[in-house]
């Protein structure tokens, strides 16, 4: 069929007003702020191993004690775990301690292969997991080439005198998901909501201790904040050519950057 | 007695099916249903408060709802304070107020609208950013002559979440709410 004079005339208007609509809205689109990416740095030649992070991480979050029955069967979980490097025997023998958190990948091999879309990546970067979607398949934690992901064996268990000393701001997980670091974005939210009710603007100074990890590191070796924002205090430090990330050459491309001035082996 | 006999086997068939049939409306009309009843300590009376007379609103005593996530209650000695330093009213209830208030205690309110342990909700954002009116969830209680004995809405699920929040072209990323 042929089209009529009104099935053109009908085409060009919407075509026109469809262009004009476009405009419209170009012009009234302000510059796209970038979107926040959360990262942290850990400066080894300031950690002294002391393990505070370790502690507070477990405190913060929620993280319950594995106890006799489950440690030697290397059942403990540990979101942010010390990991002992030793180089050489006896007399020039030494030892590298790293504190090890999730390294939120970019490309996280851990969400590729979740079948139920328990875990995921934030808006903001961080590698989440939601426990309650979560069947405990196992198959992220044989994914992560960190080994960052932990598996609750069993209910969790806590001393009786910590039990009325839980976060309300983290939730308990049950026996049978996975669980890992989250950044504690918990705390993130909490920051956002009360400078958006105070009316300010985030800065650098709000976020650089802001994980328990980092609050609690008296050397403060570790520091978290935005590294799409060029000036915060971890892209500054990632730009150090003391910094590396963790097996670089998976193409992870996690945002935790390690700063270290020795070679990493010798 | 033979099994092959096809009455049989039709009888039981249809058994089976009003079994599964039944179990399954069953138990979804139990998913589905508010929990028990429960008696408040005091028979506290929203209408008397929000009437013409005295005109406050919801944000009057649940300051919270500007201020961050929780709604808060006001303290038992802010109702003293405030209003009550003498008796209002006739009310048997009145002095259970003055009663926990020269105690020092709180009035131990039972919660109702309760959410999962994994979830985080934040009135602020709801109430002062997003201009919700309080009761598209939580009823109209100006006219409530009773406490709340039980949620006033079948809303706090996640379906109901997550619909509002594509509506209105908020975030649906999972860390927005899950804890």
């Amino acid at each position: 069929m042929n089209p009529t004079r009104r099935d053109v005339l009908k085409t060009v208007v919407a075509a026109v007003g469809a262009a004009a609509l476009g405009a419209g809205e170009a012009l009234a689109a302000e510059p796209a702020k970038k979107k926040r990416k959360w990262g942290m740095t850990i400066d080894l030649d300031r950690c002294t191993a002391c393990q505070a992070c370790v502690v507070a991480c477990k405190s913060e979050n929620n993280v319950p004690c594995a106890g006799p029955d489950q440690m030697p069967l290397d059942r403990g979980i540990y979101w942010m775990d010390m990991l002992a490097i030793h180089e050489g025997s006896h007399p020039e023998g030494r030892s590298q301690y790293l504190p090890t958190p999730c390294n939120h990948c970019e490309n996280p091999p851990c969400v590729k292969v979740c079948p139920v879309g328990a875990t995921f990546q934030s808006e903001e970067g961080i590698v989440g997991q939601i426990w309650a979607r979560c069947i405990g398949c196992r198959y992220c934690t044989t994914a992560c080439p960190y080994s960052r992901r932990y598996f609750n064996w069993s209910d969790p268990v806590w001393p009786e005198e910590m039990k009325n000393h839980l976060n309300p701001d983290v939730a308990t997980r049950p026996k049978g998901v996975v669980e890992k670091c989250t950044f504690c974005h918990q705390r993130i939210r909490a920051v956002q909501e009360k400078a958006k009710v105070e009316g300010r603007e985030l800065e650098d100074g709000d976020f650089r201790k802001l994980p328990a990890c980092a609050q609690t590191c008296p050397a403060e070796a570790i520091m978290f904040g935005d590294m799409n924002d060029p000036d915060s205090t971890v892209s500054e430090l990632g730009r150090s050519p003391r910094a590396f990330r963790l097996l670089e050459d998976l193409g992870t491309r996690p945002k935790v950057v390690f700063l270290r001035e020795a070679k990493w082996k010798e | 007695m033979s099994t092959s006999n096809p009455r049989i086997l039709v009888a039981a068939g249809i058994a089976a099916l009003v079994v599964l049939v039944g179990g399954g409306v069953f138990a979804y009309s139990r998913y589905k249903a508010l929990p028990d009843p429960v008696t408040q300590p005091v028979l506290f009376n929203h209408k008397i408060h929000m009437d013409e007379k005295l005109g406050l609103t919801c944000d009057s005593c649940h300051k919270g709802v500007n201020e961050g996530p929780h709604a808060t209650i006001p303290a038992v000695a802010t109702c003293i304070k405030l209003c009550h330093t003498d008796p209002q009213g006739t009310s048997p209830e009145e002095p259970k107020l003055r009663e926990a208030a020269a105690k020092g205690n709180a009035i131990p309110w039972i919660q109702v609208n309760k959410l999962p342990g994994h979830v985080y909700f934040s009135h602020v954002q709801h109430v002062k950013f997003a201009k919700m009116d309080c009761k598209e969830c939580h009823g109209e209680m100006k006219d409530r002559t009773e406490p709340v004995s039980q949620t006033q809405t079948s809303r706090l699920d996640m379906d109901t979440c997550i619909d509002c929040h594509q509506e209105k072209g908020v975030s649906t990323d999972c860390l927005r709410c899950h804890k």
